[in-house]
């Protein structure tokens, strides 16, 4: 991910100071979308009302919502959202009072 | 006596049962307004940590033990304890304090109806949660597993968790007149 800074010794045409900012840009660029929501499979909820949730509480349309409906259901769990913690943090918190089993982790 | 359930009617939700189904309906919300109050007693409080009064930290929010309740307050991280904590002092209250308002909401409308209810889009969605988490109760307090599927068959009419399976059914199926009510309205069929 993050690129070497000092294998060129020195060849490097840009001053290591323009270099490290734009370095700390990157970082910080791929930091805010670092974090995701993880909405896990559970054999209560109903299929229909998952996808349901996903397209009233994402604006998901309804061929997405309905993937990641399947996604829960068969492959266990699915990443519906990803971004800031924050932003993580409030949309697991949404899921929870719709009763939908949600966690925020690092994105992979 | 038109057929039950939520339907689409005149651009709102309108809601009709038999008064039996009012009356099991009425019963369960009940039982689920108790189960959301007996939050305040799980797991029994601890003494406040003098320490973390003194910094006004907040008192920690212990996860409930009670299996329904956990599966309604799930942990919001997996392998971050710490994280999860915090997550749950900041908003088990907030989300305990959404789930009474929306039963505050549905449950003496339901009680006071002699009749068809209607119900505006806040109201209906309202609804859609609250019987969502009623099936929650029901199904975990039932032991219902990724096993099972949900199949309650094997509950037979002797047992004493029969009444509370054909609820949990029933309650599965009148849930899903009011998402295809709700799916209805929106704009995207695609």
């Amino acid at each position: 991910m993050a690129r070497g800074l000092c294998h060129d010794g020195g060849v490097t045409a840009a001053p290591v100071e323009e270099i490290l900012a734009e370095e700390q840009i990157e970082g910080e660029a791929t930091a805010e979308l670092a974090w995701v929501t993880v909405v896990w499979n559970d054999p209560i909820n109903l299929m229909d009302y998952v996808t349901y949730v996903f397209m009233t509480y994402f604006k998901y349309p309804r061929a997405k919502a309905q993937q990641l409906m399947l996604d829960v259901h068969e492959r266990g769990k699915a990443v519906v959202s990803s971004g800031t913690r924050e932003e993580m943090e409030v949309h697991v918190a949404a899921m929870h009072s719709y009763g939908l089993w949600a966690t925020a982790q690092r994105g992979s | 006596m038109g057929r039950s359930g939520f339907r689409q009617r005149r651009g709102s939700v309108e809601l009709r049962l038999a008064e039996h189904e009012r009356g099991v309906l009425l019963w369960v919300l009940e039982r689920y307004g108790d189960l959301l109050r007996s939050i305040a007693q799980d797991p029994v409080p601890q003494p406040v940590d003098p320490l973390a009064r003194l910094l006004d930290l907040g008192d920690p929010v212990e996860p409930p033990t009670d299996p329904a309740l956990a599966r309604l307050f799930p942990a919001a991280y997996r392998d971050d304890d710490e994280a999860a904590a915090d997550f749950r002092r900041f908003t088990q209250t907030e989300l305990l304090d959404g789930r009474l308002a929306r039963l505050r909401s549905v449950l003496p409308a339901l009680a006071a109806a002699d009749g068809p209810l209607a119900l505006t889009a806040g109201q209906a969605h309202e609804w859609l949660q609250v019987l969502n988490d009623v099936r929650l109760m029901l199904g975990t307090q039932l032991g219902v597993t990724d096993e099972s599927g949900g199949d309650l068959g094997h509950i037979g009419p002797d047992d004493p968790e029969f009444p509370d399976a054909r609820i949990f059914e029933w309650l599965g199926w009148l849930l899903e007149t009011l998402v295809v009510a709700l799916a209805a309205r929106l704009p995207d069929q695609g």
